[in-house]
């Protein structure tokens, strides 16, 4: 297994910078996740490592050593296709063979390894098959094991389980995640779908437009989002935002719409004070807010007006309308639902607001940390040019 | 007027106002459909079975109501290669089998080399990006449009020019004459061939999708055989459908087989041609000729038969778009 890492990477296509001065790494025997929206350039930075592209700039290292200008056959990394890409005139069979065969491994070596990987991802009685007759959970699997049966350094899957029914795709996500830690495989996983990245990953990059927004465990990206965009993307619903005014003396303290007041203390309160900013925006997860029809001691609240209330079964979510216009949407127990027009507190445990600079759109938690997002820092041989150091 | 809509829809047994949509997916349209594309091959059909009819018959058929005995004395004496009853030259059964195998020669000859000319050149044009890319798209297109016709005194000269460099310079000796005006045919009418084949192909490259050609190259192999192993595989249709096209193509050409294959080494559509020009139609027994024409007819029909399947064959089953 390797470690995969790029370095100062950037991807052009024409005028359109694709992907933009990445550096991450991802851990070796990691299941590692590349989530963001859908044009981001999240399946182009897997080509990258892949060596479908070839890089406009920067490195591709595997274990420290640059394969940029490595063809992909020499490169021995498994792809899982988002539309499986599977060989429609081969079996099953001459399909997961069709690696090795490319090896020129002996007959009966073949057999026996395309039986042994597919009998671990239970398609040993499909192999003679054409994958056409296959239900699309089945294709994935064929893909699968067709990535895994050259025993790749690093197996890469773009987007493996979008094309999957509801119910096969959370039968398949446990599946994969198992299979993973059970072979020790470097694995990179890129997903658009947060809750995919959020449940398998031992490591996330958030990318937008190009550009790694924040590296950290499911945890940090989920507590702790670097700037505004990682905070409205992740989440579901994702994380509340309300430009709110700064007032500086005595000690800053956040003047939020509907009432509320929010001094922050400690490294936070000399940070803010520190920033000398006029405004700010204010971000909280739906479901760390309590809705009640009175302000809750030692809580931050705000006056609401209930605008409509949705209801899913197992929680509600209420959408509220502030003074100023914004809307805030806040996760409920099933039993509160107050009537449409009603006026209700929002309250928010201090220890769970996250403020950010409407400038820069960044956390101000992090502000005095090195403006790229590395959480690891790089290995000491370095080059030329400088790669920042993260903070954790 | 609302009251009548709902009680049709509730006689045909619908529900809500779709009324207007269904007489057009519906069995009668259909069956219109059909019935409209069978008057307009008409012509067509009952040409070819008066000339199949007229092989099988005793007497020469003026009409299609025209009453006659049927008989495979055309037959025989067609493979006898006796063309007419009472014509002076007598052909030998020999002679009718090589000009088969003329025909055949032409036929596969351009077939093998429009496939291999123009499906990496399909190929390039889908997937590689270059200069004048579309510039050559658009060029292939004018060439297409070109009748061999109007080429054939530029094609004539070239025959000659190559003819005199190879033949007369002594480059060859002159036995391979033959060789030598069966290849000018075969590339000369291949090349007619080619613009279209290679769009036609192109067409079908551009549906592969580029992942399964990256799964490929990611597999280990290399360009030159994902092209062969994966991506040839995947436009079979297409290339049936381009093989077709330059096999009858091949299989009917008349005005370079004329000009440049020697009266002696005649394929059928030529021997047809002689039999029918030249002052021996008189001499000619139209129905032994009906009988070649048939001949004629059975490659192309078998070569639709047998393809039709790869033709009509999804190529896309295992790659979800």
């Amino acid at each position: 297994m390797v470690e995969v890492e790029l370095r100062g990477v950037w991807k052009v296509f024409g005028r359109v910078a694709a992907v933009r001065d990445v550096n991450l790494r991802f851990p070796d025997g990691k299941f590692s996740s590349i989530l963001g929206p859908s044009g981001s350039g999240k399946s182009t930075l897997l080509y990258l490592i892949a060596g479908i592209y070839r890089p406009t700039r920067g490195e591709v290292l595997f274990d420290g050593r640059d394969v940029s200008r490595v063809p992909p056959n020499e490169r021995n990394v498994g792809l899982v296709f988002q539309n499986y890409a599977l060989y429609p005139h081969m079996t099953v069979f001459d399909n997961i063979a069709f690696p090795l065969r490319l090896r020129k491994t002996p007959r009966g070596e073949v057999e026996r390894r395309v039986r042994e990987v597919a009998e671990m991802l239970g398609i040993g009685d499909l192999l003679d098959r054409y994958p056409a007759q296959l239900s699309g959970g089945q294709q994935q699997r064929v893909a699968l094991a067709r990535a895994l049966v050259k025993r790749p350094s690093v197996l890469l899957l773009d987007e493996p389980l979008s094309n999957l029914d509801a119910l096969v795709r959370l039968r398949i996500r446990g599946e994969l995640k198992r299979l993973q830690q059970e072979l020790g495989i470097t694995a990179i996983y890129v997903t658009h779908d947060q809750s995919e990245a959020l449940a398998m990953s031992d490591q996330i990059a958030v990318i937008h437009r190009g550009e790694i927004q924040q590296v950290g465990t499911p945890e940090d990206v989920y507590e702790k989002p670097r700037n505004i965009f990682v905070a409205s993307f992740i989440g579901m619903p994702p994380a509340n935002l309300v430009p709110a005014e700064v007032r500086r003396a005595p000690g800053p303290c956040v003047l939020l719409p509907g009432g509320g007041e929010y001094c922050p203390r400690g490294g936070l309160a000399s940070k803010l004070a520190a920033l000398g900013l006029e405004r700010v925006v204010v971000a909280f997860r739906p479901e760390d807010a309590i809705l009640a029809e009175h302000p809750l001691e030692d809580y931050v609240s705000m006056e609401g007006e209930v605008y409509v209330v949705e209801p899913l079964g197992r929680e509600n979510i209420v959408t509220l309308s502030l003074p100023g216009g914004h809307s805030v949407k806040v996760i409920t127990q099933p039993v509160v639902s107050p009537p449409a027009g009603s006026r209700m507190y929002i309250n928010l445990e201090p220890s769970k607001i996250r403020l950010f600079d409407p400038e820069t759109e960044l956390n101000i938690e992090y502000l005095e940390a090195p403006p790229t997002p590395q959480v690891e820092a790089p290995p000491p041989r370095r080059r030329g040019e400088s790669v920042e150091e993260g903070e954790e | 007027m609302r009251g009548a809509l709902s009680l049709a829809s509730r006689l045909l047994g619908r529900r809500g106002g779709r009324l207007e949509e269904a007489p057009l997916t519906g069995r009668g349209f259909q069956a219109i459909l059909v019935l409209a594309l069978l008057a307009a091959s008409l012509p067509i059909i009952l040409s070819y079975t008066l000339l199949v009819e007229l092989s099988f018959s005793s007497t020469l058929i003026m009409s299609p109501f025209q009453k006659t005995q049927f008989t495979l004395e055309n037959w025989r004496l067609f493979l006898e290669g006796k063309l007419a009853p009472t014509a002076a030259r007598i052909y030998s059964p020999a002679y009718i089998r090589s000009m088969i195998v003329n025909t055949l020669i032409v036929a596969a000859g351009v077939t093998v080399v429009v496939i291999a000319a123009s499906a990496p050149a399909a190929y390039a044009l889908s997937r590689l990006r270059f200069r004048f890319r579309a510039a050559t798209l658009r060029f292939l297109i004018l060439l297409h449009a070109f009748p061999g016709v109007a080429l054939i005194i530029g094609v004539y000269a070239v025959y000659v020019y190559l003819y005199k460099r190879l033949f007369v310079g002594g480059l060859l000796p002159k036995e391979y004459l033959l060789l030598y005006s069966f290849a000018y045919v075969i590339v000369a009418r291949a090349s007619l061939e080619v613009p279209m084949s290679t769009w036609i192909l192109k067409g079908f490259f551009d549906r592969v999708p580029w992942e399964v050609e990256w799964a490929a190259l990611v597999d280990g192999a290399s360009r030159l055989r994902t092209f062969w192993q994966v991506m040839l595989p995947l436009i079979k249709p297409g290339l049936a459908a381009v093989a077709i096209f330059a096999f009858m193509a091949g299989w009917e050409e008349l005005i370079y087989v004329v000009v440049f294959l020697p009266r002696e080494a005649p394929t059928l559509a030529s021997f047809i041609h002689y039999q029918l020009s030249g002052g021996s139609l008189e001499a000619s027994y139209l129905p032994v000729v009906a009988a070649a024409a048939t001949v004629y007819l059975i490659p192309t029909i078998l070569f639709f038969v047998f393809t039709q399947k790869l033709l009509l064959e999804a190529a896309h089953g295992g790659l979800k778009a």
